[in-house]
């Protein structure tokens, strides 16, 4: 089973350099601040943002808002059933991530003493499971009107046979196709997260490094026009 | 117990001397501080040491039954121990964030990037399989564990040996090292795992930070590099803003170390074999403690032994003199106590010549005074040191021994020692009336 036909078309019909349909909601959960409900091809996260409050007086700093994020996985996002979502190892790390990750996006000196939590769940893995998450979580950051740097985009991009694919699906993330996960700012190169699977020729790092930047600057128009729609449907509402 | 603070003093000095392109320690920014490798007499065990930063790690293995997803590989474990004796803000039996990031970056290097070749510890499908086991320990902490700790992993993977098994058509024979020499690990590649802290935005890159580096600095990224030129792992384990040229920059510096490392860990494994294969029991952990210097109790014991072999040769005379003794003991019987009295008289004639003999000497020649006073004291020493032996034994014994004495010193000393031996003798006839 190839990658990329001799075509040059992949196994759901795309080109290397295409990602996945994008569809977003904003502003589901009403409990939360702010909450988005992302599918990015078959992956399907929610993410909930409970906004700035007072939080535990271990984890308070005082010149800085504390970052909480937990992501877990349900028990039937993947083809196998899976007995614990949260907690383990993969699911731990994933979360340290995705915090170092917003507290270099969110301008954290605003909220002194606070705390803010995340709460990422991916209904369905299909992927590129940490791009959506990312992806997801800046929107839900932007739904709660939390100051930020600027709306971060992931995405993620393997090498086959010297040629960048990007927007990996779970059939592609095998094991021999080394792959890197990009986040970075508006997509600009601004890159706050950056993570490596499998192993990668050097020479082969610049090309995947300007493939993975290039799609977070094509992710970025996506989340931004979903966020810009958001505005204008909310617009009316207030009476502007 | 709380981590001590970095002082805003101390926080300025490290900025500024970092900015300025200086380091505490002397290094320049791009320099990797020194790294010892050790591996123990036990196969599977290293230390390593990189600064004043020490990991342990050991190896072992076991058979297990593999899960029902992967039936026919292998299983690697990661275990690694934070003591408070590394530092003392690590609580006991917890890992928490440092020990989890640890865990997981150790786990991402070594097992996800596919070092060891785990479908060749499958000994049957479904059924039996080995379990390798890692356990890292940080014995001190002083920057770059990661880096540390990789390498000593590395280390003793390269290091272990597993049991030789046979596979019979019902049942699996393992052999101890005994019957049969142990297998190595099949390992393709050693990954090596560099961490490098930034400064002003990635300006500034610091090679190797120790602790307080590390805590004033903007952040670190964390790259895994093997000799082939192949990045495993790639990580930026703080809230870093980076461009991609700089992380690529980081790439190109950590495959250097990667080269350079690789030929270290080759050598030490290359040595360790050379000598097991002599026959010769390893070192191992030995060498690392300075040789044993000799206290000074033992040098204190050699003076006392000194003494000891002056007596050896007094004792053979005694005995190749005890013979004539026997002849001699009739004679001072029978005619006793009048030559002893003819004895005294002569004594004093000749103490009166030799007064004057030595008066006559001084003038004469000067160098032979010295000499003979060094003899005449020694000799008075030695009739002394006999003497008072004598006072211990029987009255026979003392005859025995006063003869004995008279004859070596009328052999040795013929004519000057002569009213030397007579004082002596009136000294015993004295202690024979009291």
């Amino acid at each position: 089973m190839n990658i990329i036909s001799e075509h040059g078309f992949r196994i759901d019909g795309r080109r290397p350099a295409q990602i996945r349909n994008i569809n977003t909601r904003l502003g589901l959960n009403r409990n939360a601040e702010g909450s988005c409900y992302l599918e990015h091809g078959n992956t399907k996260v929610l993410c909930a943002v409970y906004g700035p409050y007072e939080g535990k007086s271990s984890k308070r700093i005082e010149d800085k808002c504390a970052i909480v994020c937990q992501y877990s996985a349900t028990k039937f996002s993947g083809l196998e059933r899976k007995n614990r979502t949260r907690g383990d190892r993969k699911s731990t790390e994933i979360s340290r991530l995705l915090e170092k990750a917003f507290e270099s996006v969110i301008l954290t000196e605003a909220f002194p003493r606070s705390q803010l939590d995340i709460f990422c769940e991916v209904i369905q893995g299909d992927g590129s499971n940490l791009a959506a998450c990312v992806n997801a979580t800046s929107l839900a950051l932007a739904d709660a009107g939390i100051p930020m740097k600027g709306i971060a985009s992931a995405a993620t991009c393997g090498v086959v046979d010297g040629k960048p694919i990007v927007d990996l699906t779970s059939r592609e993330e095998t094991d021999l196709l080394p792959r890197v996960t990009l986040a970075t700012i508006c997509g600009r190169d601004e890159v706050i997260l950056v993570e490596l699977q499998n192993r990668l020729h050097i020479d082969h790092l610049s090309t995947v490094m300007d493939a993975a930047k290039a799609t977070c600057a094509d992710v970025y128009e996506c989340l931004a026009v979903v966020a810009q729609q958001h505005l204008k449907a909310c617009a009316p509402i207030l009476g502007n | 117990m709380r981590v001590q603070p970095v002082t805003n003093c101390e926080k300025a000095v490290i900025l500024e001397a970092l900015k300025i392109g200086k380091r505490f320690d002397f290094r320049s920014l791009e320099e990797f501080r020194d790294v010892k490798l050790v591996v123990g007499a036990e196969v599977g065990t290293a230390i390593c040491t990189i600064g004043n930063t020490k990991v342990m790690a050991a190896v072992s293995a076991e058979i297990a039954e593999p899960s029902s997803m992967r039936p026919h590989k292998g299983v690697i474990n990661i275990d690694v121990d934070l003591s408070p004796m590394a530092n003392y803000a690590n609580e006991h039996d917890r890992l928490g964030s440092k020990g989890m990031e640890l865990i997981r970056l150790l786990e991402l290097i070594i097992r996800d990037s596919r070092c060891i070749d785990v479908e060749a510890l499958c000994i049957r499908a479904g059924k039996e399989i080995w379990k390798i086991r890692v356990d890292v320990r940080i014995l001190d902490e002083d920057g770059s564990l990661l880096d540390c700790a990789c390498l000593a992993a590395i280390t003793a993977l390269q290091h272990f040996r597993r049991p030789n098994v046979t596979l019979e058509p019902h049942h699996t024979l393992i052999y101890s090292e005994y019957e049969k020499a142990p297998v190595p690990l099949n390992i393709y590649h050693m990954p090596i795992c560099t961490t490098i802290g930034l400064l002003d935005k990635g300006q500034i890159v610091v090679i190797d930070p120790t602790d307080k580096e590390t805590a004033c600095l903007d952040g670190s990224i964390v790259v895994a590099c093997n000799k082939r030129r192949e990045v495993c792992a790639l990580h930026q384990s703080t809230n870093l803003i980076l461009s991609t040229k700089q992380i690529e920059r980081c790439v190109k510096l950590a495959m250097a170390r990667a080269e350079a490392l690789t030929a270290v860990v080759s050598d030490v494994i290359k040595q360790d074999q050379i000598e097991r294969s002599a026959f010769k029991r390893p070192d191992g952990f030995a060498i690392t403690t300075p040789s044993l210097i000799l206290t000074a109790g033992t040098t204190a014991s050699r003076q006392i032994r000194a003494p000891v072999i002056k007596t050896e040769p007094e004792s053979f005379t005694q005995r190749s003199l005890y013979q004539p003794s026997v002849i001699l003991n009739e004679n001072p019987l029978s005619v006793g106590s009048v030559k002893q009295e003819d004895v005294d008289e002569e004594t004093l004639l000749a103490e009166q010549l030799t007064t004057i003999q030595n008066s006559v000497g001084q003038v004469e020649v000067t160098e032979k005074q010295t000499v003979a006073v060094s003899s005449r004291k020694r000799e008075v020493e030695e009739v002394n040191d006999l003497l008072d032996g004598l006072d211990d034994d029987d009255e026979e014994e003392e005859v025995q021994t006063m003869t004995l004495g008279s004859e070596t010193v009328l052999n040795d000393v013929p004519m000057e020692e002569a009213p030397d031996a007579e004082d002596s003798l009136v000294n015993a006839k004295k202690k024979k009336k009291k």
